[in-house]
């Protein structure tokens, strides 16, 4: 190990104890109880490894590989944390999210599987990357796909929020990038990959800590109008304006 | 390799997205976006019908009968202006409708997919011509516009009709799965 790794190995220790004794003085730990899980198991993982590593090195990758699943599992359950906690105050928009990612992560869930599933001859640390890499690109789809709900449906996203979708996100996305590199290139793209993986995850723990320092509870959604609520008014409203500027353009121009 | 650029393209969009969405999206608040959906209940209606002044013939044929060639320049430059300005508010409008629709189905009760999809390609035509007459005006002239018209009518339409068709097919699908 060089002292580049263990430097970065240690900051990253540092940075994740600090996150989680952070949860523990401001309670966020009650409100987002997955990505405290989920930075506990990566903290005690860190802590394992680091013994292995030294103590039992042959052990080591294998241990990783089994930890990297485990950390997947948790990561799908802090995507899921993100989507409830941003949608919750919205049950229309959540419906709307629930019917669109069933549908997005069927048809990637598919195709990557299948993927996985045609490579599988190959030797096990490679469809291990395969496999990990195609369940992050899930992760990502599911993640694009609630920013672009949050694109068309204005919805109130607070820094504590902001904070956690753009950490994973950035986590996930350079996680695919990093793998699929790794996948495409294999070994000539070893030393690279021992740099910028810890160096993107260290990234991730930054924000993090920026962002979570100060929890803000996630908003509640304000009392509205009994009239403003009625679906079919909104899109009556709508569907009168768009045709009066259609027939605006007709007229004025379109003749 | 395809498959290789696909996830490359993948994980860069997701950071992409993620930074430019969520630092929009921050900038609200729940009241604010009450306050917005109040505000949006009430429409602006849409302008006299200036377009058919400063668009039509009338002014252009006197002008050019009866002016100096200065004149006509000037006239010529002042009303591909006010075309302009007049095109940016119709297209400032039709946002300011969608914008207020998507507020209000945020806040709503109940979202149809479907009906969304509608409405998305009704602003989707009403945007395009809008876009077509800008840059038209842009490029040429506010007189140029009107004889550009015809074939862009067929254009939208064509989109139009076909969207509209996928539309029904979804709506046909989603009535088959739920029976």
């Amino acid at each position: 190990m060089t002292l580049y790794t263990l430097t970065i190995w240690m900051v990253g220790l540092g940075l994740e104890a600090l996150l989680l004794a952070r949860a523990g003085m401001t309670g966020w730990w009650r409100k987002c109880p997955l990505l405290f899980a989920y930075l506990a198991w990566i903290l005690l993982q860190d802590v394992l490894f680091l013994f292995l590593y030294y103590q039992e090195p042959n052990w080591y990758q294998s241990a990783y590989w089994y930890g990297q699943f485990f950390s997947l599992a948790l990561g799908c359950g802090v995507c899921w944390e993100v989507f409830r906690s941003l949608l919750a105050p919205y049950p229309a928009v959540g419906r709307v999210a629930r019917s669109v990612l069933c549908l997005v992560l069927a048809l990637v869930a598919s195709k990557v599987l299948a993927d996985g599933w045609v490579n599988s001859n190959n030797h096990l640390s490679v469809t291990v990357i395969v496999l990990e890499r195609n369940l992050r690109a899930v992760q990502a789809v599911a993640l694009i796909s609630l920013a672009l709900l949050l694109a068309y449906f204005p919805i109130p996203v607070n820094r504590t929020q902001r904070g956690v979708a753009l950490g994973y996100g950035l986590f996930v996305g350079t996680s695919v990038i990093d793998l699929t590199a790794a996948d495409a290139l294999g070994l000539r793209f070893h030393s690279t990959w021992v740099i910028l993986q810890p160096l993107f995850y260290l990234t991730v723990l930054c924000v993090w800590c920026a962002y979570l320092w100060n929890f803000e509870v996630p908003q509640v959604a304000a009392p509205v109008p009994q009239d403003l609520l009625d679906y079919r008014s909104v899109v009556g409203r709508t569907r009168k304006g768009l045709a009066e500027g259609l027939r605006y353009l007709r007229n004025n121009v379109f003749r | 390799m395809n498959q290789t650029f696909f996830f490359l393209i993948l994980g860069t969009l997701l950071i992409a997205i993620l930074f430019f969405l969520l630092r929009q999206s921050g900038r609200r608040s729940t009241e604010q976006l009450t306050a917005a959906a109040d505000d949006a209940s009430q429409l602006e209606s849409w302008p006299e019908d200036l377009g058919e002044r400063i668009l039509g013939p009338a002014d252009w044929d006197y002008v050019q009968e009866n002016a100096s060639s200065e004149v006509q320049r000037l006239f010529y430059a002042e009303r591909k202006e006010l075309a302009l300005c007049w095109l940016y508010e119709v297209r400032r409008k039709s946002q300011a409708v969608m914008r207020s629709h998507r507020i209000g189905s945020t806040l709503s009760d109940n979202i149809r997919i479907p009906l969304e999809l509608r409405l998305l390609l009704d602003y989707f035509v009403l945007r395009t011509s809008c876009e077509f007459a800008i840059f038209i005006i842009l490029f040429s002239s506010p007189r140029a516009l009107r004889r550009a018209v015809g074939s862009t009518s067929r254009v939208t339409s064509c989109i139009r009709n076909l969207a509209e068709s996928l539309v029904r097919v979804n709506t046909l699908l989603n009535r088959e799965n739920r029976a």
